[in-house]
Order: structure tokens, then C-alpha cells, then sequence
């Protein structure tokens, strides 16, 4: 299994929209190809954080990907694709951007060196390093 | 995951000063708000100044729409006096990054 990142902006959808969605929901809007190129690489089944951005910066919660990368409806541009994820659970503490960036053992993570990628890969040490940090089941 | 909406707000009659006040804070709210943010621009009166905005964004459902441009400096800061949020679909010379 593999492990990724979602960053979202959270008023626009936040992981409460996701939470009140109660099934899978299509990842759209992604109009970047590192990111698209990501999801492409995503198997049903893997694991992200779902990032908060703009003012919060913080790991927030747990999506699982629920279907892989199909075309993303809110477009008829058939080169944009999206995976459809799906609620896992909150972490117990949000994981803040600051704390990730202050923990030597992160500082080869794709959110601190590339912040702006939508989609991200995150390592399983990662994974465990944050979920950890956030008090929260990996 | 998100639904596009066309957002109208219409200034209350002679605040172009204080518009020109807020501008600068409603341009910072828009800035890190990318995902949000589509296309904006100001409705012009017959002199060219402003006296309202035009705005498309992106949000979850309409409450969260609502909610986006009531925090919205012009919103905040009494520029705006009415505010209308309708579901919008860009169709025609959509852009490709859209």
C-alpha cells in the first residue's frame, strides 16, 4: 500500500464536507500534472492525509482511495483525471505545517520541500512519523 | 467534490472610496484562497468606477459558497450591500486549467 496527501482548501472543501459526504467523493479540480500523475499511480485501497491549507495548515484526517484515477467529470479535457476518496477517521490532534517543518525526521517530505503540490506521495515512515505526532492510528 | 457559483454583489450607492479602502484586504482574502478563486472583476457605473464585483468560485455547496463571500472584506467592511450566489457552469471558452 502506498501513502499520499490531499491538500484542500477547507472552506472551499474542508474535512468536514468530506466527513458530511458519507462516501466516496471524486478528488476534482486538479489541473496540474505532478498531481494528476500522482493519482494515476494510486491503488484502491491506499491511504492520504487530508491536508488543510490556506491559514490552517494542518493534517487534519485519513481519506482511503476508494476508485483509481478515471476521468474527472468536472471537465470535458480528457487529460485531467482524479481518484474518488473516501473518510477514514480525524486525527485526534491536527498535525500543523509548522511541526512537520520542525521535525528533523520529515525534512525530506514532499510538503515541506514542494508545498504547493495538490497531491503529494508521502513515505510509510512519514506516515507513521505524523500519525504518530497526531496521536492517531496510521 | 466542488460545484461552481456565480457570485453578484452590488455596492451600497456611493462607496467607491471606501472600496478603494478595502480593495487591497478583499484582493489578500482572494489571493490564498486558489482553489476557491475562478475569476473576479469589478462592475463598472458610466465613469469607470466600481460599484459592485462579478465573481466565479468554486465550493462544496452553496452554503459553503455563501459562507466565502460573507467572509469577504467587501462583505465585511460594508461595501457591499446585497449579495447574490447562484450555481454556475462555465461551458463556453472554458479554459483548459478549469
Amino acid at each position: 500500500m502506498a501513502y499520499w496527501l490531499f491538500k484542500s482548501e477547507p472552506e472551499t472543501w474542508g474535512w468536514h464536507h468530506q466527513v458530511a459526504k458519507g462516501a466516496p467523493e471524486q478528488w476534482d479540480g486538479v489541473r496540474n500534472y505532478a498531481a494528476r500523475n500522482n493519482m494515476r499511480a494510486m491503488k484502491k485501497g491506499d491511504l492520504g492525509f487530508f491536508y488543510h491549507s490556506v491559514k490552517e495548515k494542518a493534517v487534519v484526517g485519513i481519506v482511503r482511495v476508494a476508485n483509481e484515477a478515471h476521468p474527472d467529470s468536472t471537465t470535458d479535457d480528457p487529460r485531467w483525471e482524479c481518484v474518488d476518496v473516501e473518510a477514514v477517521r480525524p486525527f485526534k490532534r491536527p498535525v500543523t505545517l509548522d511541526e512537520i517543518k520542525a521535525n528533523p525526521d520529515l525534512e525530506n517530505m514532499v510538503l515541506v520541500n514542494n508545498s504547493r503540490l495538490s497531491v503529494q506521495p508521502v513515505t510509510e515512515e512519514e506516515w507513521a512519523i505524523v500519525c504518530r505526532m497526531g496521536e492517531t492510528e496510521p | 467534490m466542488t460545484k461552481m457559483f456565480a457570485v453578484i454583489g452590488l455596492d451600497k450607492p456611493d462607496h467607491f472610496a471606501r472600496r478603494q479602502e478595502v480593495r487591497p484586504a478583499h484582493l489578500a482574502y482572494w489571493e490564498e484562497k486558489t482553489d476557491a478563486m475562478v475569476l473576479a472583476g469589478p462592475f463598472l457605473d458610466e465613469n469607470g468606477n466600481a460599484v459592485g464585483s462579478m465573481m466565479v468560485i468554486r465550493a462544496a455547496d452553496h452554503d459553503a459558497a455563501t459562507a466565502l463571500v460573507g467572509a469577504d472584506p467587501y462583505a465585511t467592511e460594508g461595501v457591499f450591500a446585497s449579495v447574490e450566489v447562484k450555481p454556475w457552469n462555465w461551458v463556453i471558452k472554458r479554459p483548459e486549467h478549469i
